[in-house]
């Protein structure tokens, strides 16, 4: 059976690794070259960053910022957020991205997504997929970080993706996103119905558990955040805050603890799935 | 004279090449000129895209010829993941188009009847564990190619085709997609492919890579 992916997402705005609930309300919760060589060294499969406000580009701190997680991670390595044209996406990938991810310009014009797989190849494009409920069974395509409606329905949206050639599809529920109440099981199935490409799921994993039943349903891959990022504070308490520049640090001075997720390392998480007869790769 | 020379002729990301090489200590320079090979001593060819555009970018930059100089030549050629599947004969990708035929063999697209089914999804993207060749007097299980940690041979793939045919002895590992086997790590005699990427393969894949540059 094909191995499960475990892809750790990192949401960046400025120098802050920053983290919210369906989205918003960020909180900055350290530096994101920290938690990214974490996650490496638990075992993460790929990184996921997002550039919350799409200040990535043209901005010489970010620039640096990528090229010092690139040389210490040998693990590939996506980035998205704000890629508008051909152009942003060469320089993502100069600077060390080897996948990129879009999302509102895919929507805005679909043909972007064929443009793309012609220039750099169907496995280096990631479509980020942002879905919340809606009437019945529907759910619906949000853009521009999750707070922009469209009316397009995710289901029929999936599909066109697929055909236009991307390589992979992100879904993320806004409705659990940052929430740690498991994934949209519903939102999944709906993808899943005629996905002939890799689907990567994300929003709402609050455990392990929450890994192991999305594996069931038949994802190729999970992506976590907030999980992972307070399972880290969680392990390292005491550790002082680095950045007390630009962001809201308001969550990291209280001290205050995190009671919606069961604290894990990504290795826990592998136990879990191998535990349960799901494949992952382990170790170095 | 550097260790490493990095072909670049507009296909995909060289960075996570250059840092796996800065870290398993090669120097390296990126080439994008035939006369640029005499400043170094081995060659990558990478390649993420389309195996027409490729073969047609390599020779408008006068590439095609001397890759395959320096093949004949005895010095080492690694070929990674489109890299790979350009030393071989043919590619039936958008259309049949030969390649730099290094390598007996023909690339074709991953097949599969239920591509629907989990773990029968085009692109084959993700980890997937390389079951190491043992067929008669060769066994290639111990091979240093071979990227082994304490859970496997795992290994980062990202492709829609691959070489189903290559022959036995040049094959030091292969890959399972959809019930069918595809190269997964070949060599001969000086020239190496991985048709998943070393460099993004935790340290297990800069081992194989290193390996690769050693061989």
């Amino acid at each position: 059976l094909t191995p499960m992916r475990i892809i750790s997402r990192l949401d960046i705005k400025g120098p802050n690794l920053v983290k919210g609930v369906h989205l918003e309300g960020l909180r900055a919760l350290g530096d994101p070259t920290e938690f990214a060589k974490s996650y490496f060294s638990q075992g993460a499969d790929e990184l996921l960053y997002v550039d919350s406000v799409a200040s990535l580009y043209g901005r010489n701190l970010a620039k640096d910022l990528v090229k010092d997680l690139s040389s210490e991670i040998f693990i590939p390595m996506s980035v998205g957020g704000g890629l508008r044209n051909l152009n942003d996406l060469q320089a993502v990938l100069a600077m060390g991205a080897d996948k990129v991810v879009v999302n509102t310009a895919a929507i805005e014009r679909p043909k972007f997504i064929s443009e793309i797989v012609d220039e750099f190849g169907a496995s280096t494009l990631i479509v980020a997929v942002n879905g919340i409920s809606g009437r019945g069974s529907k759910y619906e395509v949000m853009v521009e970080g999750g707070r922009q409606p469209t009316g397009i329905d995710v289901r029929e949206w999936t599909k066109i993706i697929q055909d236009l050639g991307a390589g992979e599809i992100a879904v993320t529920s806004i409705d659990r996103e940052g929430t740690g109440k498991g994934f949209d099981r519903k939102l999944i199935e709906a993808v899943l119905e005629n996905a002939e490409v890799p689907i990567l799921v994300g929003g709402g994993c609050g455990s392990p558990q929450d890994v192991l039943e999305a594996a069931h349903l038949g994802v190729d891959g999970v992506v976590i955040a907030s999980l992972l990022h307070y399972s880290k504070l969680e392990k390292e308490k005491g550790n002082v805050i680095r950045d007390e520049g630009e962001g809201n640090f308001e969550f990291l001075r209280s001290g205050r603890e995190t009671t919606k997720f069961q604290i894990s390392s990504i290795n826990e998480i592998k136990d879990h799935l191998e535990q349960n007869g799901i494949s992952c790769r382990k170790g170095q | 004279v550097l260790d490493v020379g990095i072909v670049n002729y507009g296909m995909g990301n060289l960075r996570s090449i250059e840092t796996a090489l800065d870290h398993v200590g090669f120097s390296h320079f990126q080439i994008s000129k035939a006369r640029e090979f005499s400043m170094v001593r081995r060659l990558i060819l990478p390649g993420v895209g389309g195996f027409p555009k490729a073969i047609e970018r390599l020779k408008r930059q006068s590439l095609a010829k001397p890759i395959i100089d320096w093949a004949h030549s005895g010095k080492v050629l690694v070929g990674i993941c489109l890299g790979m599947q350009l030393l071989f004969e043919s590619s039936d990708e958008i259309n049949q188009t030969p390649g730099l035929a290094l390598m007996k063999g023909k690339v074709s697209r991953l097949c599969c009847e239920s591509p629907s089914v989990f773990g029968n999804r085009i692109p084959n993207m993700g980890w997937r564990q390389v079951k190491a060749c043992s067929s008669g007097v060769e066994d290639f299980t111990q091979h240093p190619l071979i990227p082994t940690s304490q859970s496997g041979n795992w290994m980062y793939f990202a492709h829609s085709y691959g070489v189903s045919d290559s022959p036995d002895g040049v094959q030091i590992a292969t890959l399972q997609h959809c019930s069918r086997t595809y190269a997964a790590i070949v060599k001969r005699d000086n020239v190496v492919g991985f048709q998943g990427h070393p460099e993004l393969s935790g340290y297990s894949g800069l081992r194989a890579l290193k390996s690769a540059l050693e061989i």
